[in-house]
């Protein structure tokens, strides 16, 4: 092979046809002058002349028959086993999996918040410690608002 | 295949019947087996009938045809369910279905008997090729269908196919030139 040859895979493309005009007049030219390429090009020829000439294949007598069956099943869809393999192929056992997880994750978690929630007595108690609250806070309030008095009163002697 | 889409049933039987013979002769030089490759056929027909409702005529029939063709042929290799065979029985019943077979019947039993021989080379080497390599050199040998096609049945790029191309005419001028020469 020169250093001048094209790549050999553009030879096999223009065997298809496949190169575009300007690379394909290149090729033409490279192929008048080359007589390793142009050897190249008819081996190439002589496989796809190889693979051509094989002969096809006749379609057996109950290709049609066996076809027409399994369009009609399709219709009516699968049943009984043959639709649990279905439902336990692919990703919808992986799917059930998850909510499953999910939902029994859910469960255990809201148990635990329920036992978590406060009770009744307790309720209870944190709305009296509110008013208690409330209550301290408007006495200091109205202490505030009678200092005025309670600086003017006389020391017990 | 317009017709299929709006579920004229007809029209699906006539596009069946058009294409049953390429779709297997693809199946079956891919798959070298004639019941596997009936059964990839079937299939084929199948996922036709259930992608009718999808389909959008943005490119030939065949084109959208032989990409579904391809991908049922190269899934099934994955799956590994089948044994690749050489059937040269099948030879039988390849009298009257093309004009090889009707030139064959011309011959002596010799030449006979070395055209089966060749053939039978021929596809036994094809299908040592790696998948992809061999289902772009039937799609463009048997198919005649142009890279951009191919690419496009493939799920790859152009420069893909021609690569692609380029390495099994290569394996196979390996194995075949030294035994048939580059005679016509």
């Amino acid at each position: 092979m020169k250093s001048d040859c094209p790549d050999e895979s553009q030879v096999s493309a223009y065997a298809d046809g496949e190169l575009g005009t300007p690379a394909a007049a290149q090729m033409r030219a490279h192929l008048a002058l080359c007589g390793h390429c142009r050897k190249l090009l008819r081996a190439y020829q002589a496989v796809d002349r190889q693979i051509g000439a094989l002969p096809e294949i006749s379609v057996s007598a109950s290709f049609e028959s066996g076809f027409r069956e399994r369009l009609e099943a399709l219709d009516e869809g699968p049943r009984g086993m043959e639709r649990l393999k279905q439902l336990l192929s692919g990703w919808r056992p992986v799917w059930a999996f998850a909510v499953a997880v999910c939902l029994v994750a859910g469960v255990f978690l809201y148990g635990r918040f329920e036992k978590q929630a406060p009770s009744m007595e307790e309720v209870v108690i944190v709305e009296n410690l509110e008013l208690f609250r409330d209550f301290e806070l408007i006495q200091k309030l109205e202490l505030l608002e009678a200092w005025d008095h309670i600086e003017a009163e006389p020391e017990p002697s | 295949m317009v017709r299929v889409k709006s579920g004229d049933m007809n029209a699906f039987h006539l596009l069946f019947d058009k294409h049953k013979q390429g779709v297997v002769g693809f199946c079956y030089r891919y798959c070298g087996h004639r019941a596997i490759s009936e059964e990839l056929a079937q299939e084929v027909f199948l996922r036709v009938f259930k992608a009718a409702k999808r389909y959008r005529p943005k490119a030939r029939f065949t084109t959208w045809l032989y990409r579904i063709a391809t991908n049922v042929c190269l899934n099934e290799l994955r799956k590994g369910e089948y044994r690749q065979q050489i059937d040269s029985l099948d030879h039988k019943a390849c009298d009257g279905a093309g004009p090889e077979a009707q030139d064959r019947e011309r011959h002596t039993p010799e030449t006979q008997f070395e055209q089966r021989e060749r053939e039978d080379l021929v596809q036994r080497e094809l299908s040592q090729l790696p998948d992809k390599q061999r289902v772009a050199l039937l799609l463009r040998i048997k198919g005649e269908f142009s890279y951009r096609e191919i690419a496009e049945q493939i799920g790859c790029t152009e420069n893909h196919v021609k690569v692609l191309i380029y390495r099994g005419r290569q394996q196979l001028k390996q194995k075949l030139t030294p035994l048939f020469g580059d005679e016509a």
